[in-house]
């Protein structure tokens, strides 16, 4: 069972880093495209929990940082305090809705964009943090736009799927 | 027992981080080569993410073409309207052009005459619907001084004359109409004769009552006469087209090709006053 999960969220990371560093190069809003690996992040985080969004944060994060080779320890830093703040606030906030996985996916990517300019601020490579502020309110709608979508269309297969069932 | 694990967590959560900005902070400025883990990473990514960016390049480049088809079908309609427009404008223009070179030429022409004439110019506004009557309306009437029977002209030469007024318009009666005679003679050899419309389908006109031994050739001028008091002696009517003997042997006559077109008159002058002739 664990090794399944396991899989599945390698799987996941995977195909998330490739569609990242291809696909969604063609699908740039405002100059910013999607930030996959953290919409993982912080969609499991909402559902499961601080502990496991801390976990799943630093894993994803220290294994982009590898692959992308430069401030490495930087997205394990800030996807393992996203995981974990947006842990807690899903356990604020009602999970059978639209709504609040939206509103997590919002609140997390800001939290990561600032934590992350913060940081390497902090760690004195950069010198205008408030330049980049654009972009991480850009890739927070950016996030949000792409989980209601992708709820949205959960909703409506399962209603399919409910639907199915009733009639037969 | 508890209390010692969550200590626990919070340690190794410090720790970590302080690992992690250690860690950025030495892999943050430019380094020359990547260690191993990274050199792994990178190359085992690197054969998926070409060919999925080969892929995504191709989609990339359908939809842009899809994109930009549609895009130029767009912008073809506008340039479509905009020709559109641009021809509307440049026949407005070209109509303007005409206009003035019309109207230049009347300028000139009341130039030339002033010494003479008071002349008033007038817009066509109108012809005869019926076929019978070769007459047009012009947009000045009784309120300009227009009076019945004074002269009509063209840069040309005669065109006829005013035979009704109302306040504002008046109708001209062509020369070309059979109730249009003009009193005529060549202007070379001062012969006399009448000039009138040869028919209702015809912008020819005929010099009738010429003697038989009149010196009449083609190509003569002929001009009014002043006989009759309508029209003043001098106005252009037009040239001799050829010259036939009438039935009766004693007289013959000449058809004439005005100088004037009179399908395509749209500004006339119209002789007001006739002062020292």
């Amino acid at each position: 069972m664990i090794m399944h999960r396991l899989a599945f969220y390698g799987i996941l990371f995977l195909a998330s880093v490739v569609l990242q560093s291809t696909l969604f190069h063609f699908f740039k809003i405002c100059g910013v495209k999607p930030d996959l690996i953290l919409l993982i992040v912080i969609i499991s985080s909402f559902f499961r929990g601080e502990k496991f969004g801390a976990a799943l944060g630093f894993v994803y994060g220290i294994f982009e940082d590898l692959i992308v080779g430069r401030y490495i320890g930087i997205q394990a830093l800030t996807k393992m305090a996203t995981g974990y703040a947006v842990g807690i606030l899903g356990k604020k906030l009602f999970h059978d809705n639209l709504i609040s996985p939206t509103i997590a996916a919002f609140i997390g990517s800001l939290i990561h964009g600032f934590l992350y300019i913060i940081v390497l601020f902090c760690l004195g490579f950069y010198s205008n943090p408030f330049r980049s502020f654009f972009p991480v309110i850009n890739v927070a709608f950016y996030n949000m736009l792409i989980t209601l979508a992708v709820f949205l269309v959960q909703l409506y297969s399962s209603k399919r799927k409910l639907f199915r069932t009733l009639g037969r | 027992m508890r209390r010692l694990s969550k200590y626990k967590t919070f340690f190794l959560t410090v720790v970590v981080a302080l690992a992690l900005i250690s860690l950025i902070k030495y892999t943050g400025f430019e380094r020359p080569f990547l260690n191993s883990t990274e050199a792994f990473f990178r190359e085992l990514l690197a054969p998926v993410q070409g060919a999925v960016m080969k892929a995504a390049s191709k989609v990339d480049s359908f939809f842009n073409a899809a994109f930009s088809f549609m895009k130029l079908r767009s912008e073809n309609e506008r340039l479509k309207k905009v020709i559109e427009d641009l021809k509307e404008e440049n026949a407005v223009l070209k109509e303007y052009r005409e206009e003035n070179i019309r109207l230049k030429r009347l300028l000139d022409l009341k130039e030339t005459l002033n010494e003479h004439y008071s002349l008033t110019a007038a817009r066509v506004i109108g012809r005869n619907p019926e076929n019978w009557y070769s007459t047009l309306t012009i947009d000045k009437g009784f309120r300009d001084g227009i009076r019945k029977n004074m002269p009509v002209i063209s840069d040309r030469g005669l065109v006829g004359r005013i035979a009704s007024v109302s306040a504002n318009t008046s109708e001209v009666l062509l020369i070309t109409d059979r109730e249009g005679a003009v009193a005529a003679m060549i202007q070379q050899t001062r012969t006399p004769g009448v000039v009138e419309g040869l028919g209702p389908n015809t912008d020819e006109l005929q010099l009738i009552h010429l003697p038989y031994d009149a010196p009449v050739g083609k190509n003569q001028v002929v001009i009014t006469s002043g006989l009759g008091g309508v029209f003043p002696k001098g106005l252009r009517i037009g040239y001799v087209k050829g010259v036939y003997p009438e039935a009766n042997g004693l007289m013959k006559r000449a058809v004439i090709e005005p100088f004037v077109d009179f399908d395509r008159l749209e500004e006339v002058m119209i002789i007001t006053g006739v002062e020292n002739l």
